[in-house]
């Protein structure tokens, strides 16, 4: 039982973390595309 | 192919003037086959170590070749000469490095591991040459895509070793094979696979290099 | 992509549920049996995205168009995140049933290999400047592709002249059709999650680009 756990959460749990990696990824380029559509606001 | 004879000729120039790879690599490769008779003597273990250390050779070697052009591949591009011909020429270059490392190391290994070493040499030559290639071939190509890389000489062994196994593989099944005491014939299998890597990526790194040389 | 990704994770879901659940329990493996479930699809995913990474390679190259180069450099991660689930399920599943983390059979070998030369294409891409990583990346994501073949040669080489110990198939004998439904399920949702995941990264690179650009414009 112990090792179908540990399989599946280990897989869930790759998966999982590149998600939330795109998902702060994404953060960041959203951030840097306001900061450049206030520049460009600013001009 | 007159171009390929220049650049091989200019590179074995240089080289043989200042020998500052030949020597280098070839003093660690030396320093590499001490160590690992000194951790484990047995004839069993002649042919990893040989390979171990040719491994470790090229992976020395082969990055410190395309420093020759002070990490620009300018003076090869203006040259204009066609990619292909100058991949040809640096892996004979290195081919040669690689041999001569192999050369010399070759009566350290039947001093310290097994005389069968020297006792089969001529046979040796079969698996030696073509996994040398392989080496080469593979090495040449990374050696030249990683020129402006940063930590170079880390990254040739993480992307060398990986796609050269199947040569590291073979080359050294034919070896054990033979220091053992079999025949050519014997060692079939594994100089095919040698002979289709190497024709298989001599051809691609040919066609590639192209792309390596352009800024 | 939003609706994609949904299906995907329902598919998951619906998947992990019925291999875990609902799935028939294999006579000599018992419970660890599950695991084939997420092992085999991971590892058909994995080839599906080098495959990805071998086209997008080849057109980048051809076409210098940056685009292929997002698509081969999102499948290339995506392609090291699915060989790692592979590679851990597969352990994990070995060590219960067959008695060992790993064997040096073919496949696993050539799965292994790949796993470190797609590293190597990662780290490449970051660590070379500019446009060269792009390059370079593509001649790796090629050349990785072309070796498997090789890799697997040599590794049943190596094995007929020095034999395993234990015959490790990680599928085992032939599959009873009652296991199709629920292997199929998770096959789906892996490649619709793969898929999703690939649109997702290539966009916000796409949009990287777009913004890289605009700044330097300024």
């Amino acid at each position: 039982m112990g090792y179908v756990a540990a399989a599946y959460t280990v897989v869930v749990a790759l998966v999982l973390v590149y998600a939330l990696t795109l998902v702060a990824r994404q953060r960041l380029i959203d951030e840097m595309a306001e900061a450049a559509a206030t520049d460009e606001a600013g001009r | 192919m007159r171009t390929i004879r220049l650049l091989v000729a200019k590179d074995l120039r240089l080289e043989w003037r200042t020998r500052e790879i030949t020597t280098t690599v070839g003093l660690l490769a030396l320093l590499l086959v001490i160590v690992l008779a000194a951790v484990r003597p047995e004839p069993a273990a002649a042919a990893s170590a040989m390979w171990v250390t040719y491994a470790f050779a090229a992976t020395l070697g082969f990055a410190r070749a395309f420093a020759l052009e002070r990490d620009h591949l300018t003076g090869l591009r203006l040259a204009g000469t066609d990619g292909g011909a100058v991949f040809l020429g640096k892996a004979v270059v290195n081919w040669v490095l690689l041999a001569v490392v192999q050369a010399v190391s070759l009566p350290a290994f039947g001093a310290l591991f097994t005389e069968a070493a020297l006792a089969r040499a001529g046979a040796l030559a079969a698996p030696l040459v073509l996994g040398g290639v392989g080496l080469a071939v593979v090495g040449t190509l990374f050696g030249g895509l990683i020129v402006q890389a940063r930590l170079r000489e880390a990254l040739l062994p993480l992307l060398l070793l990986p796609v050269a196994l199947p040569v590291l593989i073979a080359a050294t099944s034919a070896t054990a094979a033979l220091l053992d005491g079999a025949s050519l014939r014997a060692i079939g299998p594994q100089l095919q696979l040698l002979a289709a890597f190497d024709i298989l990526f001599a051809t691609a790194s040919w066609l590639l290099f192209e792309f390596v040389l352009e800024e | 992509m939003r609706p994609l990704l949904a299906a995907a994770t329902l598919l998951m879901l619906v998947g992990i549920a019925w291999a875990l659940l609902a799935a028939p329990t294999e006579v000599f493996q018992g419970l660890p049996q599950r695991i084939m479930y997420l092992h085999v699809p991971a590892v058909v995913t994995a080839y599906v995205a080098l495959l990805v990474v071998f086209v997008g390679s080849v057109l980048f190259l051809w076409t210098r168009q940056a685009r292929w180069d997002r698509l081969a450099h999102s499948a290339a991660e995506l392609a090291v995140l699915f060989i790692t689930a592979t590679l851990v399920s597969g352990a994990i599943w070995g060590r219960p049933v067959w008695g060992t983390w790993w064997s040096w059979d073919a496949r696993l070998t050539t799965t292994l290999v790949l796993w470190f030369i797609y590293i190597g294409y990662l780290i490449v891409r970051a660590w070379a400047p500019g446009s060269r990583g792009a390059r370079a990346a593509a001649v790796i994501g090629i050349v990785g592709v072309l070796d498997i073949p090789l890799i697997h040669w040599s590794a049943i080489v190596l094995r007929t002249l020095h034999p395993q110990p234990t015959v490790f198939r990680p599928e085992g004998p032939a599959l009873p059709a009652s296991m199709l439904p629920p292997l199929g399920v998770n096959l789906a949702a892996f490649l619709t999650l793969f898929v999703a995941l690939l649109l997702l990264r290539v966009r916000q690179e796409r949009m990287l680009a777009r913004l890289v650009e605009q700044l330097e414009a300024a």
